[in-house]
């Protein structure tokens, strides 16, 4: 069962990694986003002064992420790897997948409250981010 | 002790048993931490992009200075096209044109002098409209219109809720980038030198048939609201310029 979880973790991480490569590719060459569903949304967020953060595109930061996560659920899904290991794998995939889900409960106040503008990759970027984390913690139990 | 920590790997091997004397598992003590960490770490990444967006948000606007800028219109006098825009600070179809279309309208067109660009004040949605135009014709009084211009187009955070409240609208003219003198600024607003100038300004749009921002002129022709995307603009700009020629000629004949 929790081979399953981490499958879907693995599945997750890609999804999300294409998402966010997506949106980097747009934003590093300054084009508007297609965004399914909601008019002008992605085009608001990707222009305002919240897209960058120290100069880096905010997606670029979940291609790191998701990464990460992928990384972290090989090595957990992969049969040669020693069980203490797989444990700290499983905890890397709690932690790293519990920063992302808080900074992307602020990104999505941002859109909702600030920006007043809901760009729906980045909001489904938090939907498949959330739901890593909850699968991750089926996975700490050992 | 010591056997706890030397058997931590055996248990595991073992399975099912836990610490009895705690009552915890023994998995949830590292977890603590970790979730304290990943906490710790979000919290960090939070407060280092909202540091990050008030630097941005404050001073970053790609627009070149090699454009030739006096009073609120920009471009070459002999420009064969004009363009004149009816907007609104607060509107967020007029910050998207701002942002994304004039910054290369500026380089292609008016940098080049095939267009001049006007912009004219219809503050339509609400009190921080008009001030914000008040605000940015009394930085035109100091040559600084556009510059202010991009700064309030830079920083749109929603329609009234204080974003061009007169604190902060004084706030942007005080950034180092302006290099305006204040207390002039400070006089011409509170006075309320430009609340009439503003207001004859929407009412002189409305004649014309304005109802809604953005609302372009570009040499006669009205065009509502934002273009699409710079292409679509562009494609305006390039039939403008293409009737213009052929006007141009005309008119040379005719005269």
């Amino acid at each position: 069962m929790r081979d399953l979880w981490g499958k879907f973790i693995l599945l997750l991480s890609l999804f999300g990694l294409g998402i966010s490569t997506y949106l980097s590719y747009k934003y590093l060459t300054h084009s508007t986003i297609a965004c399914f569903g909601g008019a002008k949304g992605c085009e608001t967020v990707q222009f305002s002064p919240y897209a960058y953060v120290l100069g880096i595109p905010v997606p670029l930061l979940g291609v790191a992420g998701y990464l990460l996560l992928l990384l972290f659920s090989l090595v957990r899904l992969w049969g040669g790897t020693p069980k203490s290991q797989k444990i700290l794998a499983s905890q890397a995939l709690f932690a790293s997948s519990l920063v992302g889900t808080l900074y992307s409960a602020y990104l999505t106040y941002l859109e909702l409250f600030v920006i007043y503008a809901i760009c729906t990759w980045c909001v489904l970027s938090a939907i498949i981010m959330t739901l890593i984390f909850l699968l991750s913690i089926s996975l700490l139990k050992t | 002790m010591k056997d706890v920590k030397g058997e931590a790997k055996k248990k595991e091997t073992q399975g099912k048993e836990t610490a009895p004397e705690t009552g915890k598992k023994p998995w949830m003590g590292s977890v603590m931490w970790i979730t304290a960490t990943a906490i710790l770490l979000a919290l960090v990444m939070v407060a280092i992009s909202v540091w990050s967006a008030t630097q941005k948000g404050s001073l970053n606007v790609t627009t070149p200075l090699t454009v030739e800028r006096h009073g609120n219109e920009k471009g070459s006098p002999n420009a064969p096209v004009v363009v004149i825009e009816y907007a609104d600070f607060q509107c967020p179809a007029c910050g998207y044109v701002a942002r994304l279309i004039e910054p290369q309208v500026d380089r292609e067109y008016i940098a080049t002098g095939k267009v001049r660009w006007v912009y004219r004040h219809f503050p339509i949605l609400g009190q921080e409209s008009e001030w914000a135009a008040q605000a940015s014709r009394c930085a035109q009084d100091q040559g600084k219109f556009w510059e202010y211009h991009d700064l309030l187009f830079q920083n749109q955070r929603g329609e009234n809720i204080g974003t061009f409240n007169i604190d902060n609208l004084k706030k942007f003219a005080q950034s180092p980038r302006l290099n305006m003198d204040m207390k002039a600024f400070n006089e011409c607003f509170d006075t309320g030198k430009y609340v009439k100038a503003v207001q004859d300004e929407g009412i002189e749009g409305r004649m014309k048939g304005v109802s809604s921002t953005p609302t372009f002129f570009i040499n006669g022709l009205v065009y509502q609201g934002a273009p699409r995307t710079y292409e679509s603009f562009k494609g305006m700009l390039e039939d403008a310029l293409r009737n213009a020629g052929a006007a141009g000629t005309e008119n040379e004949s005719a005269g």
